[in-house]
């Protein structure tokens, strides 16, 4: 329990998928513009990533893996096109049901679903828990505080981001670069929880 | 319903196509990647036994011993070794292994002698740490401390200040520890 | 009626993803890796190059299978084909080139996510000769490089002091500023060099602005004083007639 609570802080703060890890960035400079659609975003991809590292953990040790089930034979090569394609199907699936069962749900953060399929962040979250060798509990953790990091960083900066519009910028540094300026001061705060545990 | 069946065979004939192309290219690439890991073994165990002595790694380690490790050491422990002397005789286990610290990975070898249980050699062969910090651990006198020691009961000096660097090497002398009890890598003799 | 298609040169491709669309800097695109991999010139310089090969093969490929692939599942089969592309350099550099395999990271399979590939395969080359898309594959991949190289040589020089390049230590300072190499510089670093190069865009473009604002300055005033001069010449004329009607009048 210990490790899962120190795992949950370090995927959260420590090495946050933003600031640290470089891991969905586009998507960050392209949404977090505004507060309503940095939440949706952001809540978006916690759903995602959460869901997604579940699933493709399971598919590689239960079916890329020498198993029973596919009498043994090592599919593992086959590991990053299985599991962006498990990921876009799983954004398929995951887009319609939520359209069925949640349409307030969907009418928040549905519009984002798609995007996601190319967020490097899933994808990357994906390949870091095989990579890092987690168990089944580990993976969840670690999927879901490392989305939630993401959601964190989003939410907060739109927020600098709002504030920024008002302020007197030049215009050539309006925009992306102000944002990654601000980016790189957010960026800073966080390195300082390095060597916090 | 044609054009759900002209889906359905494109797909599958993309699977396969794009299957069999991967299987290919594993194929041709996998011996010189297995290649050029066997050789980065072997020069890293050379810094702490040198082939020019007559020490060589045991190609004929038993395999779901040392080779195969399990899920739960693989995280700090990237390989175990067997290095045999000239007479082709087991001479000490390596520990690869890593853990993270102040900045990015510590990669050490560590060397036990698997008859009396004690730290024969370590080195750090990567690290990113504080210069005159945690860089401290990595020098001739803090290595000393620790040669001699038993496993498992190994205990890292405290250095004031490196505190991550200490939590790094601790971590790999006690993944080592649960991994020479439980796999009972001692060798009566 | 469709257009017929404006034909564009194949160097003309390469110049537009060199500078005019740069995906680093003119597009924002792939920003995960440029921001990951460019705390050493070498490793910026690997991972442009292997995301040339990739575009290319990947515009190539969607470029011969345009016609046959059905709409509707065309990006599905376009991931597919992105991801086998990026598994196979993959293990290529593995094999032949560990040292940069190891350094690129997790961030060489995250080539199959990267905005560029599948952007530049669904906009061009599902659309365009194989010939024109193996072009701009060409030019984007080298506007990436040349992207990921400017910010890693700023970081590398200004972050290290020295930069190492294929065994070779080119300068060596004593000090530097070490921020640089790690994450809060690399955000810096793209953000100044971004709003740098929109400035200067801006400065241009007010420039060009002014001189064509200027021109037609210039050549209204000419209009307007042609057409001043020639209703002057009617007035005189005019006049000459009112008074060769008055003289032979008399």
């Amino acid at each position: 329990m210990n490790e899962l609570l120190t795992l949950a802080f370090t995927s959260f703060l420590v090495q946050n998928i933003i600031l640290n890890q470089f891991l969905g960035i586009c998507s960050f400079l392209g949404v977090s513009n505004k507060r309503s659609k940095a939440l949706g975003m952001g809540l978006a991809v916690f759903f995602v990533i959460t869901i997604a590292g579940m699933v493709t953990w399971a598919v590689y040790y239960y079916i890329l893996s020498p198993t029973e089930f596919n009498n043994y034979t090592d599919l593992t090569f086959m590991r990053t096109i299985v599991f962006i394609l498990v990921i876009a199907a799983m954004v398929q699936i995951l887009e319609m049901a939520i359209k069925k069962f949640s349409p307030g749900l969907y009418s928040a953060l549905g519009v984002y679903l798609p995007l996601i399929t190319t967020n490097c962040a899933v994808l990357g979250v994906a390949l870091l828990n095989i990579q890092n060798g987690f168990t089944f509990s580990e993976t969840i953790v670690f999927s879901a505080f490392t989305s939630l990091g993401y959601t964190a960083v989003i939410f907060t900066f739109s927020y600098i981001r709002e504030a920024m519009n008002k302020a007197p910028i030049p215009e050539g540094f309006k925009g992306i670069p102000a944002g990654l300026i601000a980016a790189s001061i957010m960026a800073f705060i966080f390195k300082g929880f390095v060597g916090l545990i | 319903m044609n054009k759900i069946l002209y889906f359905a065979v494109f797909l599958t004939v993309t699977a396969a196509l794009v299957t069999t192309i991967a299987y290919l290219g594993y194929e041709l690439t996998a011996p010189k990647i297995a290649e050029n890991r066997d050789n980065k073994i072997s020069s890293s165990i050379a810094l702490l036994y040198s082939p020019d002595d007559g020490y060589t790694k045991n190609d004929n380690q038993p395999i779901n011993f040392y080779q195969e490790l399990d899920r739960k050491y693989s995280s700090v422990i990237t390989g175990v070794y067997e290095v045999l002397d000239s007479d082709l005789e087991v001479h000490a286990i390596i520990y690869n292994v890593k853990a993270q610290g102040r900045n990015g990975f510590v990669n050490a070898l560590i060397a036990v002698d698997p008859f009396n249980d004690s730290v024969v050699a370590v080195t750090y062969y990567e690290h990113g740490e504080t210069p005159n910090i945690g860089e401290k651990y990595t020098r001739d006198d803090e290595i000393e401390k620790l040669l001699g020691q038993t496993i498992p009961d190994v205990t890292v000096d405290v250095i004031s200040g490196a505190s991550t660097t200490w939590i790094a090497i601790d971590e790999m002398f006690r993944m080592i520890s649960t991994h020479y009890v439980d796999e009972e890598v001692h060798i009566d003799g | 009626m469709a257009r017929k298609k404006k034909r564009i040169t194949p160097k003309d491709n390469i110049l537009k993803g060199l500078f005019k669309e740069n995906p680093t800097f003119v597009l924002v695109l792939g920003m995960c890796p440029t921001l990951g991999v460019t705390t050493s010139l070498e490793n910026a310089i690997g991972m442009g190059l292997s995301v040339l090969f990739v575009l290319i093969l990947t515009n190539a490929l969607i470029s011969l299978i345009k016609d046959i692939v059905p709409p509707e599942i065309r990006i599905p089969v376009y991931i597919v084909v992105i991801a086998l592309v990026v598994t196979l350099i993959e293990w290529l550099l593995n094999a032949y080139i560990p040292n940069l395999y190891d350094a690129l990271g997790i961030y060489l399979p995250l080539i199959v996510v990267n905005c560029i590939i599948l952007g530049r395969a669904e906009a061009y080359a599902s659309d365009n000769t194989i010939k024109d898309s193996i072009f701009d594959g060409i030019g984007m991949g080298l506007g990436f490089t040349l992207g990921l190289s400017t910010l890693a040589f700023t970081r590398e020089l200004l972050g290290t002091g020295s930069i190492d390049l294929l065994g070779f230590t080119l300068f060596d300072a004593s000090v530097a500023a070490s921020f640089l190499v790690s994450p809060p510089g690399a955000f810096l670093t793209l953000g100044l060099l971004i709003g740098i190069i929109n400035t200067v865009k801006i400065d241009r473009q007010k420039k060009a602005k002014a001189i064509l604002d200027e021109k037609i300055k210039n050549a209204l005033a000419k209009k307007a004083a042609k057409k001043a001069a020639l209703e002057a010449q009617q007035e005189e004329d005019s006049y000459k007639i009112n008074f060769k009607e008055v003289l032979t009048n008399e």
